[in-house]
């Protein structure tokens, strides 16, 4: 194979490089790609026998020498580059050599390659002192692996240490053998039977499984987070004689252990893990540096519970077989089956034992060896390097946009802590996944809440604590209802001859008494009686269905009925409506009552089958309300809204929070809580000083104009997840505190708090920290604490938990456990998942039910309904999996947003957000979302969606046709695909997106990036991107051409205004053209296609007298500039002036000289950003609601078809011109122009500011001033262009 | 230290006897996967036989590792 190693012959790539290939090719600035690693060589290094075996070792390894390049659409690679040369770099003088040498070899890893141009590899050596030296060498992957980095650097040492007088050993062999090597074995039989392996094994594949728990759909970044830790010796120990006596290899053992832990730490999904596998035994590539190495997938069995032994033995087996097929690339098997878009991932986490990876023999030196990066990190990557007798290295390798450096160290320890006890385990479960000090930390330190009750009332029953405050201010107002007012006094009278009538007819401890009443003061003595008669009570929506009310009676079986009105059916218990209750007290005794009898008794609805009577204590709920009257500071002048409807367990606190610190409740009118404008009339009108929302109906409330500008004390909400956005949005309308507060019915209303104050950034917002005397607990499947980070069921134990579900101790045994970490005491199984915040605070997760699976593939539905939100006008949102008979299951959306918003509009933006099993098949814009009778979003009542039409539309338009018609040939498709159709549903992969770009781009005649076609694949999205593209980029040159106009005549040059853009010139030029026949074209500012903002003024007119002369060969110019383009024209007319080129007219509309803006206040950014409004041609007054960057930024992709269509990072430029350039006009100094000069004034502006025209005068040396009757901001719109292009017509 | 004990060992891991193998067998194919031998010939390494460990990763037969064991020795 000689042919081989002659330059320019050209190669197809070996397999193992395809993948890197692609990948570099869709982030070519991403420098991970660029493998480095440094040796510290101690001792008295020879330089020049150095040098010679560098150069040696070099000519031998020909991988270096790789140029690799796009041939006909297919990458090629030929050994046409340099050998590479070893540079010395001499330190010795410097003083901190080393830094030095750190910081030279981190700037020239940053740097991306490209391997079609640049060299693959550099060598340095810096020379820190003659017995100290770092040998420093970076290789771009196409070039090596990990292996092969050991085979050259080894074979470095090797000929250092033959001119010592050591054997040299054999040489490398040629590139020649890999390319061999590969050819036959992609022709070969082995090639097929892999194949065969590894497809009968995906099917154990699932999507992989991370410990991030936002790793699906994100790449790797361009740089990555490195943890490393010495493994202590006992461990290295404990595994190798554990591998010895299981005759295993020790790097098995420890592959297995670490997949363990992984695992533990991975809850959502299947964990699959990559293991990198070199690939070349048995291989003709063995002694090739190169590009050869695999990575396996490897879904561990391990059962937890079975003996660890067999367990090891049997992954072991598992690992072996796979390396038998190891050959097979990954890349290959991932697009074989299906999971074609770059983050459909075949293996989570890498985990790589290198037993070969240690410092190479230097014959009299000592070396260390440093690895600086090994490729790019996608997820997680777990190393350790090492013989396993000198010692191991652990080091953590992670992708930074999905951890931060605290969780890396988290799982570095927590790791180092599993595999010690692992390791002389019997089984996995008995160890544990968090250490000895996070088990403190979750289990007790963040669970210190213990709070004595008798510290603040020796009486711990909410009776007792009523009765006291009744005695305490009799005369205070207690209860208010319309215009029905009690005071505390009557309040008791009233409740007191109730109770004794209840205590008759049989009301004692644990006895229920249920009440279907409204909202009235009769409510509010009917709650309070029947606890001084210590009973229960249990209230029952009267609005209800008889049908459902009389079940909810058969199981609570009161012995009496409290009720507005007799029910429509037949009831044993005695029935009782206010008109029958006594009013005045007979003095009979009130039975006493003890803190563990029943206080209440509420039905939640079962998630199957009936509903269940959560049994609440007095000491529960006593805790509840104490807690909140100390933690908010409620005093006896606070009014309390009483909205929410009994039988939400929201209302407990409502309607007896008030009586423990002696405020006021207020009632809200029967039907009025879900009337956004009655609620906030009534909170004012009343003084409400507190009142609850669920947040869905909190963001209705902040819609209603009428909640604007409200006041009031605090704000709870609770029964949904408060999102950032309400927080916000109610932060910018109501001056009120915010609290966010978690808690099931079965652990007496809420558990944890969370202020949601003005300066809380939280995104998502947390459940935050549990309440007096409660106790939070994540944990896993197995009831072990999950470390923070880690997604977990979330588990509550305290005084707060109800005694259980009334009647139904089956029930109750399920949901109710034993704490596992507090002998005697419960834990209530709430259901609901739940992971620690680094900080420890609580985010709450969605129901563990609330996952569901879509083409195989889990999607958590509450990241949908985030993105949805996420868009502009979008104030709610639901996600649901839809299961209609007949269709397969289909993920709807259902959206409360702005009239922009269509079905397909809000798919084609979540499109841009998510990956397309994510995008729902419909979403569904609705006037508000159905809610149930407590207000709470009614998911059955959301409306089937009508499907039809989901086929498509054909392309429409030259650009979607042509794409089409691509499709349609790289695809061998039968048909000519429809318009929404997408690239790789189709069936297209990575390989065949190269081919589509290339045919693009010889029928387009323009470059389409690979990286638009991943983005937007399908055939109208792509359309559409590469048509703004060009067009976008089309208007932002230097010179903006107007009016072709006659040839050699002077042209009229057109000065931007501040925002750097020409657009709004169009109308002016096309006035100017009517009388004037020469060229008109605009000079745009530099600074939109990259460049950096000029320093002064000066600097522009230079640039742009360039410009004009290098455009135009006419002796004379005419220069007109509105706003900041007349400073710019003015100084331009004197530079050009100074070169020999004439200007004609020159003409300033409405621009000022640079000394009145000195005294101008500096724009803040925001008012930059609102400059953008008038550039778009919006009045900015007219949209105050604009007042964040990202509000204006999406204003402007709706409604502005100019800006809208810029590429962001040219909305960047435009917004720093705004605010640069007003720094350029305040330090500008003018030069005198010495002819005239005409200013055109607006003038209906200005009035108060005293800007005239006359400020010119001392700047040239004749002024004409004009007036024109308009507004600033209006004076090149179309209606006073006319008056302009008069005013200047005169003069040609 | 003889070749024999690289055969035994090599029998040992893979839970036969010397007899049972081949010279030209290929190891991989029986079982004997690139970890293990990567620890087999570190072991060896440690007892003392001088071995290059890329001629055990070219060609993972019996026969091939007895050249190279030769080569090396001698």
């Amino acid at each position: 194979m000689d042919a081989v190693s002659t330059a320019g012959a050209l190669h197809e790539l070996l397999e193992a490089q395809e993948g890197l290939w692609l990948a570099q090719q869709l982030a070519p600035a991403n420098p991970l790609f660029n493998t480095g690693q440094f040796i510290a060589l101690d001792g008295p290094l020879d330089l020049d026998a150095f040098t010679a075996a560098h150069a040696e070792a070099m000519a031998e390894a020909e991988a270096l020498r790789l140029r690799i390049q796009s041939v006909g659409g297919a990458p090629r690679q030929s050994l046409d580059g340099e050998v590479p040369a070893l540079e010395v770099v001499d330190l010795t003088g410097d003083p901190d050599g080393e830094a030095a040498a750190r910081r030279d070899m981190d700037r020239d890893s940053a740097a991306p390659t490209d391997p079609a141009r640049d060299p693959l590899a550099a060598f340095r050596l810096y020379r820190l002192s003659p017995t100290r030296h770092l040998w420093y060498e970076r290789i771009h992957h196409l070039a090596i692996d990990g292996f092969g980095m050991v085979l050259l650097t080894n074979r470095v040492a090797a000929l250092y240490s033959a001119r010592m007088g050591q054997s040299a050993g054999p040489a490398l062999a040629p590139y020649s053998a890999a390319l061999e090597a590969d050819r036959a074995y992609r022709a070969g039989e082995k090639h097929a039977a892999d194949r065969a392996f590894w497809l009968d094994r995906a099917d154990r594949l699932s999507p992989p499984a991370s410990p991030s728990p936002n790793a699906a759909g994100v790449l790797s970044s361009s740089s990555f987070l490195r943890l490393a830790r010495r493994v202590p010796d006992t461990i290295c120990t404990a595994i190798t004689e554990r591998a010895k006596r299981l005759r295993l290899t020790w790097p098995d053992v420890l592959t297995s252990l670490s997949a363990a832990y992984l695992r533990r730490v991975s809850p959502d999904g299947d964990a699959v893990f990559g293991l990198p596998f070199m690939a070349r035994f048995g291989s003709r590539a063995a002694r090739v540096p190169c590009m050869w190495m695999n990575v396996l997938p490897h879904a561990p069995s391990l059962p937890e519970a079975s003996d660890l032994d067999a367990a090891l033995r049997e992954d072991a087996a598992e690992i072996a077989l796979a390396r038998r097929h190891g050959a097979y690339r990954s890349e290959r098997l991932r697009r074989e089956i299906g999971r074609r878009r770059v983050d459909e991932r075949l293996y989570g986490p890498l985990i790589n034992v290198q037993p070969y990876d240690v410092a190479p023999q230097f014959h009299g030196l000592e070396s260390r060896l440093n690895i600086l990066s090994a490729g790019p990190v996608d997820d997680l990557t777990v190393s350790f390097r090492g013989d396993g007798k000198s010692g191991l290295t652990l080091e953590i390798d992670a992708n930074p946009a999905l951890y931060s450096e605290a969780e890396i160290a988290g799982h570095l320890s927590r790791l180092l802590a599993f595999l010690e006890r692992a390791a002389r385990a019997a089984r996995l479960e008995e160890v544990p996944t968090v250490t000895e000090g996070e088990h403190a930390r979750l289990i007790q330190e963040l669970n210190a809440t213990d709070q004595a009750l008798d510290e603040i009332t020796p009486e711990t029953t909410l009776t007792a604590l009523i009765e006291a405050q009744m005695a305490r201010s009799p005369e205070a107002p207690a209860v208010r209802f319309g215009e029905t007012v009690l005071s505390y006094a009557e309040l008791d009278r009233r409740s007191r001859a109730l109770a004794e009538r209840l205590v008759a007819l049989g009301a004692g401890a644990d006895q229920r008494v249920a009440v279907l009443m409204d909202r009235s003061e009769h409510l509010a003595v009917a709650l309070v009686a029947i606890q001084r008669a210590g009973a229960a009570y249990v209230p029952m929506d009267p609005g209800q269905p008889p049908a459902r009310i009389e079940g909810l009676l058969a199981q609570t079986t009161p012995i009496a009925i409290l009720a507005d009105a007799p029910p429509g059916f037949r009831v044993a218990p005695p029935v009782l409506t206010p008109a029958e209750w006594p009013d005045a007290p007979t003095g009979a005794p009130l039975p006493p009552v003890a803190p563990n009898q029943l206080s209440y008794v509420l039905f939640t609805s079962g998630s199957t089958g009936a509903p269940k009577g959560v049994m609440i204590e007095h000491r529960a709920i006593v805790n509840r309300l104490l807690w909140m009257r100390e933690a908010y500071g409620f005093t006896a002048d606070d009014r309390i809204l009483q909205k929410t409807p009994t039988s939400f367990d929201v209302s407990v606190w409502e309607l007896f929070l008030p009586y423990l610190c002696g405020a006021c409740l207020v009632f809200a009118p029967p039907g009025s809580h879900r009337d956004p404008k009655a609620i906030a009339r009534l909170i004012r009108d009343d003084r409400i000083t507190t009142c609850h929302f669920v947040p869905s109906m909190l963001a209705a409330f902040l819609g209603h104009p009428e909640s604007e500008g409200i006041t009031m004390r605090r704000v709870f909400c609770s029964g949904e997840e408060l999102t950032p956005d309400h927080r916000d949005l109610f932060h910018a309308r109501i001056d009120a505190e915010l609290h966010n507060l978690y808690g099931p019915t079965e652990a007496s209303v809420d558990v944890t708090f969370w202020p949601a104050g003005p300066e809380d950034r939280s995104a998502p917002m947390p459940i935050g920290w549990p309440v007096w005397n409660t106790r939070c607990y994540i944990l896993d499947g197995a009831m072990r604490p999950v470390p923070e980070g880690v997604a977990g069921q979330l588990y509550l134990g305290g005084v707060q938990l109800a005694r259980g579900y009334l009647g139904r101790d089956d029930l109750t045994g399920e949901r109710f456990l034993p704490d596992p970490f507090r002998p005697g005491a419960r834990i209530y199984a709430t259901g609901d998942m739940a992971r620690r915040r680094g900080d420890g605070a609580i985010l709450y997760l969605g129901r563990n039910d609330h996952q569901v699976k879509i083409r195989g593939m889990r999607v958590e539905l509450g990241e949908i309904e985030a993105a949805l939100r996420g868009l502009a006008g979008v104030r709610e949102a639901v996600v649901i999996a839809r299961d209609d008979p007949g269709q397969q299951r289909l993920l709807v959306g259902y959206v409360v947003a702005g009239p922009e918003w269509t079905d397909a509009a809000l798919r084609a933006a979540l499109a841009q957000a998510l990956p397309a099993h994510m995008v729902p098949a419909r979403i569904v814009p609705l006037e508000r979302m159905p809610t149930t009778a407590n207000g709470k979003l009614d998911r059955k009542a959301l409306p089937k969606p009508a499907l039809s039409g989901v086929g498509g539309t054909p392309p429409r338009g030259e650009t979607e046709e042509l794409i089409a018609e691509a499709f349609v040939s790289v695809l061998r498709l039968p048909e000519p695909p429809v318009r929404e159709a997408d690239f790789f549903a189709l069936g297209g992969d990575s390989l065949s997106a190269l081919d589509l770009i290339l045919r693009l781009e010889e029928r387009l005649g323009r470059a389409v990036p690979l990286g638009q076609l991943f983005e937007t694949p399908q055939i109208a999205a792509l359309a559409r991107a590469v048509e703004t593209r060009a067009d976008a980029l089309a208007g932002l040159g230097p010179v903006f051409p107007l009016v072709a106009g006659r040839e050699g005549g002077a042209p009229v040059v057109l000065l931007h205004p501040a925002g750097g853009l020409c657009w709004g010139y169009r109308a002016l030029a096309k006035a100017l053209s009517a009388s004037y026949d020469g060229p008109i074209f605009g000079l745009q500012s530099p600074v939109l296609t990259g460049a950096a903002m000029p320093e002064r003024l000066v600097d522009l007119s230079r640039r742009y007298a360039d410009e004009i002369i290098a455009r135009s060969d006419a002796d004379r110019v005419h220069l007109v500039g509105w706003s900041l383009g007349g400073i710019l024209a003015q100084d331009l007319a004197v530079e050009l002036s100074a070169r020999g080129v004439r200007p004609g007219t020159v003409a300033l509309l409405d621009a000022y000289p640079a000394e009145v803006w000195r005294d101008e206040p500096e724009p803040d950014p925001m008012t930059a950003l609102r400059a953008l409004l008038a550039i778009a041609g919006f009045d900015p007054e007219g949209h105050p609601e604009l007042d964040d960057r990202e509000k204006l930024m999406s204003f402007l992709k709706r409604n502005s078809r100019l800006l809208g269509a810029l590429p962001g990072d040219v909305l960047d430029a435009v917004v720093t011109l705004v605010t640069g350039t007003k720094r350029l006009m305040r330090a500008h100094q003018h030069r005198h122009y010495a002819e005239p000069v005409i200013h055109i004034r607006a003038a209906a502006d200005h009035a108060e500011r005293g800007f005239v025209s006359d400020l010119w005068a001392p700047h040239c040396a004749a002024l004409e001033a004009c007036d024109l009757d308009c507004l600033h901001k209006d004076m090149v719109a179309p209606e006073h262009v006319g008056a302009i292009a008069a005013m200047l017509a005169p003069r040609g | 230290m003889d070749f024999d004990r690289i055969r035994a060992d090599v029998a040992a891991a893979l839970y036969t006897t010397p007899d049972q193998i081949g010279m030209e067998d290929n190891l991989t194919d029986l079982g004997l996967d690139s970890m293990r031998i990567m620890t087999l010939v570190t072991e060896w390494q440690e007892q003392g036989m001088e071995l290059d460990f890329l001629s055990f990763a070219e060609e993972t037969t019996l026969a091939a590792w007895k050249a190279a064991f030769e080569t090396r020795q001698g």
